[in-house]
């Protein structure tokens, strides 16, 4: 397993107020890591600067053995960095397909139809994605993903809007990503689900963030359960 | 492929663009074919404009950055059809004139 990104001691603030203080983000190789948090805790703002979206006020990137100071997100998506923000990925302007193909031609990627047999999205190819549900909508992008066959993934809070069992579904569709070598970093709240799915917790809090280890350290560790955990605990024990 | 969908959106809205102001030019008693180096690479401008606002819209710029596409390479595909349609414009102009 080695490091694909990392950044590290990453400071950001909008206008006066500060998000991040010492925050840091690593994608291991095969991994499927997730960062919890609080809303407005900096999660998302995390996730953008290690992807290149945003710029930090100081700290480093490293990906695939580069450092930047100032990453730039089409740079590292050369270099095979896949993002899903944390709003709809496709544009309403073409077809799903359409879009799958532009993936799969820039990087040469996998077959389109194995992935969207894979994610049980072969019936919406030819519909424009605004017409798709939710979860319909997050199985389309991580199709997407398949195709890219990227080294690294984050996804910013991949779970919104989405069932409980569709969740099921998603949180397994990320472990198989992740069990075929891509380092997967995800962003959520679905404290069950992704637990079950993760093989690491970092707990993003207060501008910082904690490596809080496996799920099952993670569960134990006081703090994470007075600051974060409090009434999912019960739904955990079960 | 990327290209083309871009470079696409590009050539359709510098025609609107066109078509737009040469009404209202109309309107004004003004020339609707103005091919004045000034109001050509104002159209550029203004149909570069238009499609970063239509992109940023439709929420495109996530989809391009993960296909490995610069905000730089975006303008380029934007400005490219207004730069050809406004140079073939005042080509035929000129064959017309004479």
């Amino acid at each position: 397993m080695s490091l694909v990104l990392a950044a590290e001691c990453v400071t950001k603030s909008f206008r006066e107020r500060r998000v991040l203080s010492s925050a840091s983000l690593r994608a291991v190789t095969g991994q499927l890591r997730v960062v919890f948090g609080r809303n407005g805790e900096g999660k998302s703002t995390l996730i953008k600067i290690a992807a290149g979206r945003i710029a930090a006020d100081s700290g480093a990137v490293h990906f695939d053995g580069h450092a930047y100071l100032t990453p730039r997100f089409h740079q590292l998506a050369e270099r095979g960095l896949f993002y899903l923000p944390d709003h709809d990925l496709f544009s309403s302007a073409f077809t799903v397909r359409r879009q799958l193909e532009m993936i799969g031609r820039q990087f040469d990627g996998g077959l389109i139809e194995a992935a969207v047999e894979r994610m049980g999205v072969r019936d919406h190819l030819d519909r424009p994605p605004h017409k798709l549900s939710g979860g319909e909508l997050r199985r389309v992008e991580l199709a997407a993903v398949i195709v890219r066959r990227p080294r690294c993934l984050l996804a910013d809070e991949p779970f919104r809007g989405v069932a409980p069992a569709d969740a099921e579904r998603l949180a397994d569709a990320f472990r198989q990503i992740a069990s075929t070598g891509v380092a997967v970093v995800v962003t959520g709240h679905e404290v069950p689900t992704l637990l079950e799915a993760a093989d690491h917790v970092t707990w993003c809090t207060s501008g910082t963030t904690y490596e809080l280890g496996p799920p099952s350290s993670a569960v134990r560790d006081e703090a994470f359960q007075r600051g974060y955990l409090g009434p999912y605990l019960h739904s955990i024990a079960r | 492929m990327i290209v083309r969908a871009y470079v696409g959106r590009g050539a359709r809205l510098w025609l609107l663009t066109r078509l737009a102001v040469g009404i209202v030019a109309l309107f004004g008693q003004l020339n609707p074919l103005d091919v004045s180096t000034r109001s050509s690479f104002g159209f550029v401008v203004l149909t570069t404009l238009a499609c970063a606002a239509e992109t940023t819209r439709r929420r495109e710029l996530v989809l391009l950055g993960n296909l490995g596409v610069s905000h730089a390479q975006l303008a380029a595909f934007f400005a490219l059809p207004a730069i050809a349609g406004e140079s073939l414009l005042r080509i035929a102009l000129s064959a017309f004139v004479q």
